[in-house]
């Protein structure tokens, strides 16, 4: 894809898209751009917490609350796993029932056939399991990684 | 534990006594490794019935059909075919009297309910799931695991009082329980054709210990120290 920068004392700040029609690619670039500056609070012992997304590697639900992970700590948010698709930025990802998780920060994939796949983050020993169902999904998300890579 | 040893040492005199009375020249028709064999198996069959433990009791009865094939005439059944037999019938027997294990046998296996988060119940079966552990006063986690693969994250987690309890009830599965470095674990878990291994055990400052309850079934865990 061609990157043209049109600089104009008169131009008016606008991004303009030309395609000859909507693939994933260019929504996930238009997400990317809608989204660049969400914010969710976290919590953790009465504490609020104001992290950047990039830190999270993955949400998890637990029982009434979701789970947010970082490399060694745990927070709590008080979206749903539904919501929290919905408003994260595009380099986040469901990739269970339970699950959705930071496409920045996989280290590896351990693919199984016949069950859940393994994932592991980069410095730390947190691991979560990817359901066959959207392996595959992930495996294209990935691909087109380059994107999200800063 | 006191039954055992008082076992299994009667088992060993009763072979040492044997010895020599085949050396004496009686129960000389019977060889003596096939006694030795017999004698085992059979304490072997003792022990799981006792238990309640399939895999034991067929497992033993298939050893003992392999040591008299000839006696009982049964050879076109040994030494595979009755293996076999023996493994497929302890799966399938796990499989149907899992639930009477847990009610029956094991009075330590909590129903408790969701309300005290000391308590965390985690149930997997034919499937795969990793479950992180967050509660600030642990007592107690009830796994429960079946042809299946779990991970458990204890990092996270603060143990009320000196210690917690682990209580496992496994068949063909694999459990990884991340424990905290400071952190001791005692294995107290009955295991039948099963292992338990620790990774990264360097053991200092302890604080808290872990005791690890239950009874898994070809199964393994693995502790990893973080």
């Amino acid at each position: 894809m061609k990157i043209r920068i049109d600089i104009d004392e008169n131009n008016v700040d606008e991004i303009i898209i030309k395609c000859k029609k909507i693939t994933s690619e260019i929504t996930d670039i238009q997400n990317l751009l809608k989204n660049s500056n969400k914010k969710i609070i976290f919590y953790k012992d009465n504490v609020e917490y104001y992290l950047e997304l990039s830190n999270i590697l993955f949400f998890e639900t637990e029982d009434n609350f979701v789970n947010a992970h970082t490399r060694d700590n745990v927070f709590q948010t008080k979206y749903k796993l539904y919501e929290l698709e919905k408003i994260l930025p595009n380099s986040f990802m469901r990739v269970s029932k339970s699950t959705i998780l930071n496409v920045q920060h996989i280290y590896s994939i351990n693919h199984s056939i016949t069950s859940s796949s393994v994932v592991e983050f980069t410095n730390t020993y947190k691991k979560v399991y990817v359901s066959r169902l959207y392996y595959k999904i992930l495996k294209e998300k990935l691909e087109r990684r380059f994107l999200y890579e800063r | 534990m006191k039954g055992k040893n008082i076992f299994w040492g009667l088992f060993f005199v009763l072979a040492g006594a044997l010895v020599l009375v085949n050396q004496l020249g009686l129960f000389t028709e019977i060889g003596l490794f096939s006694l030795f064999f017999t004698i085992f198996l059979v304490a072997i069959l003792i022990k799981s019935t006792v238990h309640i433990s399939f895999t034991g009791i067929l497992f033993s009865i298939a050893g003992l059909c392999i040591v008299y094939a000839e006696t009982l005439h049964i050879e076109n059944i040994t030494p595979w075919p009755v293996l076999i037999a023996a493994l497929f019938g302890s799966i399938g027997l796990h499989c149907i009297f899992n639930n009477h294990h847990k009610h029956h046998h094991d009075k330590e296996f909590d129903h408790e309910s969701i309300d005290s988060d000391g308590i965390v119940n985690v149930d997997v079966s034919f499937g795969a799931s990793a479950k992180y552990i967050n509660t600030k006063n642990l007592e107690k986690v009830n796994i429960s695991c079946n042809f299946g693969a779990v991970k458990i994250y204890l990092d996270n987690a603060s143990i009320k009082n000196d210690n917690a309890v682990i209580y496992f009830n496994m068949s063909f599965a694999g459990a990884e329980l991340y424990i905290p470095k400071n952190w001791r674990v005692e294995n107290n878990i009955d295991t039948s054709l099963a292992g338990i291994d620790e990774k990264n055990l360097n053991a200092k400052d302890i604080e808290k210990t872990i005791i690890l309850t239950g009874k898994i079934n070809l199964s393994g865990i693995e502790i990893i120290y973080i």
